[in-house]
């Protein structure tokens, strides 16, 4: 009974209409200084881009200034950029710290159970994704390593044109 | 108690019929699919082959969402293999309000007395059972959330999975901890809050042999200026013959280019049910492979210690990090401290080349490791635009029981834009525990090639000998088996969208 109903979902999951038009709903999460914050009080005018992040990942950390960068260079054309933290009770009292470390000037945003960022079943540190002004999703970049800004930014400056 | 039964095939249904239909909404399949042909390397028996299979199916229409995810895992072993609905849920998410039914995840305070998590793409493997898992620790049954600018109330009822045990056990013997909580959280003033957290601890497998355990636990966080915030949590247990405690606070901030924090902690009696919290460690988190392997895991029986953290970040870019951690383990008549001093540095020489380095220098008495000295470095090279060249080595020694022991462990590791990643790692271990004991060290050596052609789907292949040991993520230990043989692992998503109203053409993107 168990396994038909098993073929079945996998058989209907071979006939649905493939596309890649995710839409993130909105969702309210605290900020550094515990106010809550909504996506919808801090998306960019044409684009927002969402990375999220945790503390003990290295990748991260090293994507973080790169993308720091990117945000002072856009953010008056209609850019937001949100960090979520996915730091978990062990090590969320490091957030503020290491943002402060690598000089981040985007918003921090903190999500201890990881929620929205397994909401739509992303499974990377770090995970990027670009969010159009209807907030669907229009880019994604899973990992990160040296050189990556640039495929990053090249996607950010075709969106804002 | 929930008909869990009846539930699911309720669940299942609806997600066909709502499926069906061209809604507004949104359909996420994610699938994991790993087999395997190998053994463990001290195996006698012969290698043999295994499948483990998860397909996770959400479907979201404003909202409202449904989750259902179905979990097997085959082998030679008739008794290892499963096939199971592992886990469903109905989500109602608007304005003020969050209501969740079903196999849901939640954390209470700072984790202290109840912390659920599932860690993507972790999978399980106990030396015990053989069978293998999903690595998560959700909670059966039902959440509901009012939250506010101001305040937030939570109340939470369910059974917590104990996910040492596979699915080859009945649902009776997974999840015997069922747990009634309530906390409310509110900002007083602006940049501080309080919670208040109330939790009732039973028996949750009928047996009704185990009296209920009653918990309250009361803690703060805030902004003292605008570069030093502070936290804080205390729990007890409040009825009696219940002595349980646990106090969690620190200071963390910053000045210029000086960043800081500072955690204390202080458990006693503090293992819930069969470990359904998981009470900050205050010890580093190390992504460092031998550091990982080495983590000292917290024990909230009793435990204490602090942690410092210090960070330097030049105007270079370079960043300098020190960690001091120290845990205290009373065990009858004699106590062991761990210690840790932890110095790093990473550094960009130039837009080809940056690199990681660090230094440990630990005692582990638990572990019966004096003097254990850890060193490594990680680089990054830029060979031409799309190629990068990724070597990395860590070493270790320490002294057991009068012996030195040393680990070795180097990776060379190739990366083509951000599709393929093509590394070889080595580790080579003096250790007695791991080499055979007529020769005088144990070599693991294996390749890994992972392809991503879009973030939609990775394909990786393992072929050799992999180390296993302790595994930490996100402050969350297991333990990982050694392995032998070859490894083909592919997660695929796809993402379904009805009914949107059409868009511009993108630019690029994918």
């Amino acid at each position: 009974m168990m396994l038909s109903r098993y073929i079945c979902l996998l058989v209907f999951s071979c006939f649905v209409t493939i596309s890649q038009g995710q839409v993130i709903d909105d969702f309210t999460l605290d900020d550094l200084d515990n106010q809550p914050l909504s996506l919808s009080e801090v998306q960019g005018d044409k684009i927002t881009v969402i990375d999220f992040w945790a503390t003990w990942c290295r990748p991260c950390t090293k994507a973080m200034p790169k993308l720091n960068k990117i945000f002072n260079k856009y953010k008056d054309e209609g850019l937001a950029m949100v960090g979520i933290s996915c730091d978990g009770p062990r090590s969320i009292s490091q957030v503020p710290a290491v943002a402060n470390n690598l000089d981040i000037d985007y918003l921090i945003l903190k999500d201890i159970d990881c929620e929205v960022m397994n909401d739509y079943q992303y499974q990377a540190f770090p995970t990027l994704i670009v969010l159009d002004s209807d907030n669907e999703v229009v880019y994604v970049h899973e990992g990160f390593s040296a050189g990556d800004e640039h495929e990053i930014e090249d996607f950010i400056v075709s969106q804002l044109k | 108690m929930i008909n869990v039964e009846g539930f699911r095939k309720y669940l299942v249904l609806l997600l066909l019929v709502l499926t069906s239909g061209a809604l507004s909404a949104q359909l996420q399949i994610a699938h994991l699919l790993e087999t395997q042909y190998g053994k463990l390397p001290r195996e006698i028996a012969d290698p043999f082959p295994s499948i483990y299979d998860r397909a996770e199916i959400s479907y979201r229409q404003k909202a409202w969402r449904a989750e259902a995810t179905i979990e097997q895992y085959r082998t030679t072993f008739d008794d290892r293999g499963y096939l199971d609905l592992s886990q469903f849920r109905l989500g109602y998410k608007k304005k003020k309000w969050d209501i969740k039914v079903g196999n849901i995840y939640e954390t209470l305070g700072k984790g202290v007395l109840l912390r659920s998590f599932e860690f993507p793409g972790a999978l399980l493997e106990d030396q015990g059972f053989r069978s293998r898992n999903y690595f998560h620790r959700d909670i059966l049954g039902a959440s509901v959330k009012y939250r506010t600018k101001k305040f937030t109330l939570h109340a939470l009822h369910g059974d917590v999975l104990n996910n040492t045990l596979p699915p080859i056990f009945e649902r009776s013997d997974r999840r015997t901890d069922l747990i009634t909580a309530f906390s409310s959280n509110f900002k007083y003033v602006k940049g501080h809050q309080a919670e208040i957290i109330g939790m009732r601890l039973s028996d949750g497998s009928g047996v009704g042999s185990v009296p209920d355990r009653y918990y309250i636990s009361a803690g703060a966080s805030g902004k003292i200026t605008k570069g030093l915030n502070y936290f804080g949590e205390y729990a007890v247990g409040v009825n009696s013959g219940n002595d349980s405690r646990a106090i969690y606070a620190g200071l963390s901030g910053f000045t210029g280019n000086f960043s800081f924090s500072v955690e204390y902690k202080d458990y006693n009696d503090f293992f819930l049910g069969v470990g359904i919290n998981e009470p900050p460690a205050a010890i580093k988190q190390q992504t460092y492979r031998t550091l990982n392997r080495s983590i000292h895991v917290s024990d909230p029986q009793e435990e204490s210690g602090y942690q410092i953290e210090l960070f330097y970040n030049f105007d270079s870019g370079t960043i300098l990090n020190l960690n001091h951690s120290l845990a205290t383990n009373p065990f009858g008549s004699t106590t062991t401290t761990f210690r840790q001093y932890f110095f790093e540095i990473q550094s960009f020489l130039s837009e080809s080349f940056d690199f990681k380095a660090f230094v440990d220098y630990s005692v582990d008495p638990f572990k019966r490791e004096e003097n254990r000295f850890t060193i490594g470095v990680y680089t990054d090279f830029a060979i031409s635009k799309d190629l990068r060249l990724l070597p990395e080595i860590e070493y270790q020694t320490f002294d057991r029981n009068g012996s030195s022991v040393y680990n070795w462990s180097p990776l060379l590791g190739l990366k083509i834009k951000s599709k393929l990643f093509v590394s070889v790692l080595g580790d080579l271990s003096s250790d007695p525990f791991l080499r055979d004991p007529e020769r005088n060290s144990k070599l693991y050596l294996g390749g890994t090639v992972r392809y991503t052609p879009s973030y939609l789907h990775t394909f990786q292949a393992f072929v050799g000998t992999r180390r296993g040991g302790p595994q930490c993520t996100a402050g969350v230990c297991y333990e990982i088996l050694d392995f032998q043989g070859v490894e083909v692992r592919w997660v695929g998503r796809w993402k379904v969208k009805t009914s949107r109203k059409n868009k511009k053409k993108r630019k690029g993107g994918f």
